[in-house]
């Protein structure tokens, strides 16, 4: 359902996220069965495909050609859909979006070398693109990207960390490569560069306010929505805003020592979600995700007259508020 | 151009690999990113010949030693469990390696090398993926297939720079080291590797059933005979390269060469 209303709020590209699928059929063609059948898998899978909406809106701003642009916008989709066959060996994962992963399906080693295929894809689509400052952005991004996970994995099961380590997390995690979505989309379409960093800006703050509100609905939500038992991010060792908001609060910290433990039953995961819910700690993380997005909002504000400001209002609206 | 040149060459290029890779974290809980001296030796080769070297090109020539690390760490992720921070982390270092290629040459910036690198990268995935289809192969696919795992990478540098000739050079030398590789491991360990596995398997496509250990003898010893005639006859290697090619073939090679031609 949320994913029908994202799609109806940008109708006006219907027909070039048509063509962005196609292509994605066609880059995830290998010679190999095993690479084709996981590849395909992934991409039945579907998806937001928030990024290549990011890449053509900013392209708006620019001279657009669909031919050129598509090239972006399928390498930053291709670049997030490796990173996701990566991260579910990480994350030992296996399930994604409802469909078993590539990992449980083959396994790890078939996942690894999955990802780099599709990696490596993802570099010869943007290679179309005749602009080193293009390539400059796109590699400075994924090489932060690796070390923002890095520091994931350094941060996992570390109570004593603060807001500071948490926004730094989620910057590189997800808010850079919206951000960067944004910034090539302008870039590549000869757009202001003025207007193009104004771009980079909105995709930072959009990213970081959907990264918030997708941390609370790990929490609020059921486990039948997520298709996970709810609270997993904790289960894992990822400290979340809501979790440092209350970490302090003698009530739900030992709930959280056990979590971290591997030792939590599942009346305590109930009590924990329970207890979670009710305090303030989800109105706070909502009030900064907010936060967020207001400057996302105040960026599309800054823009030059174009009609589709109030499509890049309306995605940052709904990827702030989403309810699921 | 001596042993002890040549070595520092190597070594050289080895520490700038290691430079542009530092990273704390991954080298407190993986180790030191792992290039094998053999391989840097054969990207190296048109420059121990004495072909002109530029400066771009011993840039280049890091990031495709960089991109070797990339693909070996993810070699090096276990096939059922991963969940160990130490492969957690080498999961995570081969994509930040991997990032770290793309960036070099971006800088550069050389957009259609990293378009012929990212070529190769497809190449080496679809034939490392093969090796766990269950389908049945013949033995040249599978030589076909370490060969491009093995070389690939360098094969696309020196076409980029025009150094076609030595391409067939580094597939013998790479491919060779590399079945000596499996059958040393194999005598060691008795443990088969998949890949030695399937090119056992392919005895179904010849009327004789040799055990593995027999067929990775017979082929390093065709191949290194086959090498060694290459290096011997090759019109543009110099007499020096040429022994100190023959001095670096795997000892477990020259040990059958013997023992097959004597």
């Amino acid at each position: 359902m949320e994913k029908m209303k994202l799609k109806l709020l940008y109708s006006d590209l219907k027909s070039d996220i048509e063509i962005i699928e196609k292509e994605l059929e066609t880059a995830l063609n290998s010679s190999s069965h095993f690479l084709n059948d996981a590849s395909l898998h992934l991409l039945k899978a579907g998806g937001k495909r928030i990024r290549p909406v990011f890449v053509l809106l900013a392209a708006k701003f620019g001279q657009y050609d669909i031919e050129l642009i598509k090239k972006v916008a399928v390498s930053l989709e291709l670049i997030h859909m490796a990173s996701l066959v990566h991260d579910d060996v990480i994350d030992d994962s296996e399930m994604r979006r409802g469909r078993p992963t590539v990992k449980s399906q083959w396994n790890n080693r078939v996942a690894m070398y999955t990802g780099d295929f599709i990696f490596a894809r993802a570099l010869q689509y943007i290679t179309d693109i005749d602009n080193p400052k293009a390539h400059q952005i796109l590699s400075e991004t994924m090489v932060e990207i690796c070390i923002g996970e890095v520091i994931q994995i350094e941060d996992k099961m570390q109570l004593d960390q603060n807001m500071r380590d948490y926004f730094r997390r989620i910057k590189r995690k997800t808010a850079l490569l919206i951000a960067s979505s944004c910034h090539l989309g302008a870039v590549v379409a000869g757009a202001d560069e003025r207007v193009a960093i104004q771009l980079k800006r909105f995709g930072y703050f959009v990213g970081m306010s959907f990264q918030i509100i997708d941390d609370i609905l790990d929490l609020t939500s059921t486990d039948k929505q997520l298709g996970k038992p709810a609270g997993s991010d904790l289960l894992q060792g990822n400290i979340t805003l809501p979790v440092l908001l209350v970490k302090d609060d003698p009530a739900i910290r030992p709930l959280i020592e056990k979590a971290l433990a591997g030792t939590m039953t599942e009346d305590e995961r109930q009590e924990f979600l329970g207890k979670i819910r009710t305090s303030e700690a989800i109105k706070k993380a909502k009030k900064i995700s907010d936060t967020y997005l207001q400057k996302a909002l105040r960026e599309v504000e800054a823009l030059p007259q174009n009609s589709i400001k109030k499509s890049l209002r309306d995605i940052a609206l709904y990827m702030g508020k989403r309810k699921f | 151009m001596n042993a002890t040149i040549i070595d520092n060459k190597i070594q050289e290029l080895q520490n700038n690999i290691l430079m542009q890779l530092h990273h704390r974290t991954l080298l407190k809980y993986t180790g030191q990113p792992i290039v094998e001296n053999e391989t840097l030796f054969y990207l190296l080769l048109p420059f121990l010949n004495g072909e002109i070297w530029t400066s771009e090109q011993d840039e280049v020539s890091t990031t495709i030693g960089i991109i070797y690390t990339a693909l070996h760490a993810h070699d090096q992720i276990d096939e059922v469990d991963a969940t160990s921070k130490n492969q957690q982390l080498t999961v995570l270092a081969g994509d930040f390696y991997s990032g770290m290629y793309y960036q070099l040459l971006s800088k550069i910036p050389n957009i259609a090398l990293i378009r012929s690198l990212s070529d190769g990268i497809i190449d080496i995935s679809e034939q490392k993926t093969a090796i766990y289809e269950p389908t049945s192969r013949p033995i040249t696919d599978w030589l076909h297939a370490l060969t491009v795992i093995e070389s690939k990478s360098i094969e696309q540098f020196m076409k980029h720079y025009h150094l076609d000739q030595y391409i067939p050079l580094v597939q013998q030398g790479l491919l060779l080291n590399r079945l000596a590789y499996e059958l040393r491991i194999l005598q060691e360990t008795h443990m088969k590797t998949r890949i030695v596995a399937a090119i056992e398997k392919s005895e179904q496509f010849t009327s004789t059933k040799r055990s593995a250990e027999r067929i990775l003898e017979e082929l390093v010893s065709e191949l290194s005979s086959t090498f060694t005639r290459s290096i011997s006859t090759s019109p543009f290697l110099q007499d020096e390269v040429k022994t100190l090619i023959v001095n670096r073939m795997p000892r477990i090679a020259c040990e059958h060469q013997t023992t097959r031609e004597g």
